[in-house]
């Protein structure tokens, strides 16, 4: 048969196959192109999505065409592939591997490979703890003013110390993701090849896109109003107002410096920060609990990328509030020893941002945005 | 020299107890249905060839019942089974067709006058039999059955029209349940297949028994018939509107790794069949094969398939759907599906869906070994193709793995080779 127009040349690599099947795609061997994952899916409906034949891209190990396809950022994982598959192939579990593959792929030097395999995790660990710990000891003025009659944060490690080190963090997760986005927009652009738009349409589909990532209504739409959806949308907000939160008296600290006063600024900030806590928690306690039960589609297997995105926000979730009701009860003890868990966990959460699963919050609305404009067959 | 049993009425049991009487051993043809025939009589055309089915297999029916070596026992059923090669004990029990068949002339009389309906298994349900009946005008023997589930006289104790009419007195209500014991040498499987009809995903996927105007390949193949429950006109089945689109989905309930992961190698060649027959019918006709791999592999299989696209300008579309949908008002079905050929997704209307369903052999009880494919147990499956691990018992047709009817006319005729070896020297 003639090639179609739009099917381009890869360059075939075994590597592909070989890392899918480490990181959960075992499907690809089962798979024999039936086609029923594609029409089965409730994204179709939507725009062109493309998973029996990025599961061909797999298997074949076309490098460039499995980095260039936006299809496993359109998944939400609702699990009727999975149901419907003839195979049993999992296609659900092959776009899951996929999405972990990009972010490997995408990350400057494929550092990202570092946190998808047992070994390279525990040294990272390892390595990050040494780094953390050594910066609470050795860093001037940290814990040397730590009070222990009153439960004071700020005597555990000052405030500006706190904000110098997130700033360098901040600036940090910023260049590194832009580099991974960079990587992420050269492969699609290439898969897309030809594929010319002006730029009102990108306006106008970032506009979805932002919209689609605030509410992120597919999750809705696939399911439901479900409680799956409500808690992922928790997770999100609580992230968005935690940060907020930050910002705020971040912000407030930098107009006042010096001051402890507390003002109507950082009240709200405080109440923001709780309701984004309190949102984190059930998010992620949910996430946990069926994770752990294994009773919900996406829930059959978990795996150790999963699970350390997912335990990070948990305790960071759990030990901030421990970390509040220790300074209300005035209970030094409790306040610090979550407090300095709390801060650990966020040190990995931040360092690790670029790599791990964290990343889909920047990976899914950019794929879903390049998708929406760029429509059309790759 | 002692008896073979055959057990199965199909077209491979035919042939076998044909092949072994025509050598003058004695045969005992032992069919569960008050006709033999099988699945080959409810089939119009035979591919590659287009041969009406019936008009082939009948003049084998008519020659077993004439044969003097065969003895014919349908309507029965095989209990028991002991002993060793050369010598096996079968315990049959004869069902009362509470007709005595001697005096049964088959006027079909009675039919007129039975006032209780049954779904006709022969149509596949589409259309209704008397409680006394004959499966279908070429059964062999001619004889009325009287199904005791649905007759009046058992279930209610009113009516007996049948013997009040019946111009042969040939009714008798007080038949009882029969065991014979037969002595052979070797015994000879053939029970043949039915389809998977049970798997819920024909029901939630397919919407097969929801919606009117799905049908499987078998009820299809009915209603191509010229003895089917249409006159072998194509109307569907809500509006009897000749259909415009019509769609056949193969690999159903097979090649599926939740159901039944075998491929039943009969239905890309029956759909391929199905769909020509529908083209001769009406000309302006729309006809759509989805299948995955088109596996033409026997004599004559691979031109049937070319003459399917460029002589009928069938269209093959290599794609499993995966789910259909009733429009509720035209009762028209919308087919899901994704062209993995163009990898575009199409949602595509149709006015009729033929199912390719899959098969599974009907088991003969416990008694031979089965493996674990479903299909009966081999005792080689290169070299010893027909036989079972048990001496003296042999397996044929659909029992031992899915064939056509060529491949189970082939193994009839090897086991009963196999089986007058042992017959002879017993």
């Amino acid at each position: 048969m003639a090639l179609m127009p739009t099917e381009k040349f890869y360059v075939l690599t075994e590597d592909v196959p070989r890392e899918l099947l480490k990181l959960g795609g075992d499907g690809i061997r089962k798979c024999y192109q039936c086609g029923t994952c594609t029409a089965i899916c409730p994204n179709s409906e939507i725009q062109t999505v493309r998973v029996r034949r990025l599961i061909k891209k797999i298997q074949l190990g076309a490098k460039d065409g499995v980095l260039g396809d936006p299809t496993p950022w359109t998944c939400y994982f609702c699990g009727d592939c999975n149901a419907t598959c003839p195979k049993d192939a999992t296609p659900g579990y092959i776009m899951d591997s996929a999405r972990k593959y990009q972010i490997i792929n995408y990350s400057i030097l494929k550092l990202g490979k570092l946190f998808y395999n047992k070994l390279s995790m525990a040294l990272a660990f390892i390595v990050m703890t040494a780094i953390g710990l050594l910066g609470i000891m050795v860093w001037p003025g940290s814990l040397s003013e730590l009070d222990l009659g009153r439960a004071d944060i700020y005597s555990f490690m000052g405030s500006e110390l706190i904000h110098e080190i997130g700033l360098w963090l901040l600036a940090y997760v910023i260049l590194v993701t832009l580099a991974n986005i960079f990587n992420m927009y050269r492969y699609m652009r290439k898969a897309y090849q030809g594929k010319n738009t002006n730029a009102s349409l990108w306006i106008k589909e970032l506009f979805y896109t932002i919209k689609e990532a605030l509410f992120q209504s597919r999750l809705r739409c696939q399911k439901g109003t479900s409680y799956r959806y409500l808690s992922h949308l928790s997770i999100f907000w609580g992230f968005i107002l935690t940060f907020a939160a930050t910002g705020t008296h971040f912000i407030w600290l930098m107009l006042y410096p010096g001051t402890s006063e507390p003002s109507y600024i950082t009240y709200a900030a405080r109440i923001l920060g709780i309701i984004g806590g309190i949102l984190l928690i059930y998010g992620s306690v949910y996430y946990v609990i069926h994770r752990l039960k294994k009773d919900d589609v996406y829930a059959e297997r978990t795996y150790l990328p999963d699970w350390w995105f997912l335990s990070l926000i948990t305790v960071i979730a759990i030990t901030g509030f421990l970390t509040t009701s220790g300074v209300y009860l005035n209970a030094p003890i409790l306040t610090y020893a979550s407090y300095g868990v709390h801060l650990m966990a966020v040190f990995y959460l931040i360092v690790s941002a670029p790599f791990s699963k964290f990343a889909h919050l920047i990976y899914r609305p950019l794929a879903l945005w390049f998708a929406k404009v760029w429509e059309g067959e790759i | 020299m002692k008896p073979v049993a055959v057990i199965g009425g199909g077209i491979a049991g035919i042939q076998a107890a044909l092949d072994l009487a025509n050598q003058g051993i004695k045969v005992y043809l032992i069919e569960r249905t008050p006709s033999i025939g099988g699945r080959m009589a409810q089939l119009d055309k035979t591919f590659p060839t287009l041969d009406c089915s019936m008009c082939i297999l009948t003049p084998r029916m008519v020659e077993v019942a004439r044969n003097k070596n065969i003895e014919l026992l349908t309507y029965c059923d095989l209990i028991d089974l002991k002993g060793s090669v050369g010598n096996f004990k079968l315990k049959v029990r004869k069902k009362p067709r509470y007709v005595d068949v001697d005096k049964c002339t088959g006027c079909m009389v009675c039919f007129k006058y039975c006032p209780s309906k049954v779904p006709d298994e022969y149509n596949e349900g589409m259309s209704e039999r008397k409680a006394i009946y004959i499966p279908f005008p070429q059964s062999v023997p001619l004889k009325a059955t009287i199904d005791a589930e649905h007759c009046l006289w058992f279930q209610k104790g009113i009516c007996r029209n049948c013997e009040k009419f019946c111009p042969a007195k040939a009714i008798n209500y007080d038949q009882k349940p029969e065991d014979i014991e037969l002595d052979v040498a070797a015994v000879i499987f053939a029970t043949g297949y039915e389809l998977i009809m049970d798997a819920e995903f024909l029901r939630e996927q397919y919407g097969y028994s929801r919606y009117a105007n799905v049908y499987t390949n078998l009820e299809y193949e009915r209603i191509v018939s010229a003895t089917g429950p249409t006159g072998g006109e194509i109307i569907r089945r809500s509006d009897k509107a000749h259909p415009k689109r019509i769609a056949f989905i193969q690999c159903v309930c097979s090649r599926d790794a939740r159901i039944n992961p075998n491929c039943s190698s009969i239905c890309c060649m029956a759909s391929v069949k199905e769909a020509i027959l529908t083209k001769e019918h009406m000309h302006d006709v729309d006809v759509t094969v989805f299948y995955m791999d088109l596996r033409a592999f026997g004599k004559g299989y691979q031109e049937f398939y070319d003459r399917a696209k460029q002589e009928f300008g069938i269209r093959f579309v290599r794609s499993k759907p995966a789910k259909i949908v009733e429009d509720p008002s035209t009762k028209n079905l919308i087919v899901y599906y994704e062209d993995t050929q163009s990898s575009k997704f199409v949602k595509e209307e149709f006015d009729m869906v033929v199912l390719a369903v899959g098969v599974r052999p009907v088991k003969p009880d416990s008694f031979i070994p089965m493996s674990e494919d479903s299909f009966a147990q081999l005792k080689d499956p290169i070299m010893e193709p027909v036989s079972s691990p048990i001496p003296g018992i042999f397996v044929i047709g659909m029992l031992s793995g899915s064939k056509d009817i060529p491949d189970s006319v082939v193994q009839a005729g090897a086991a009963a080779m196999k089986a007058s070896l042992i017959a002879v020297s017993h």
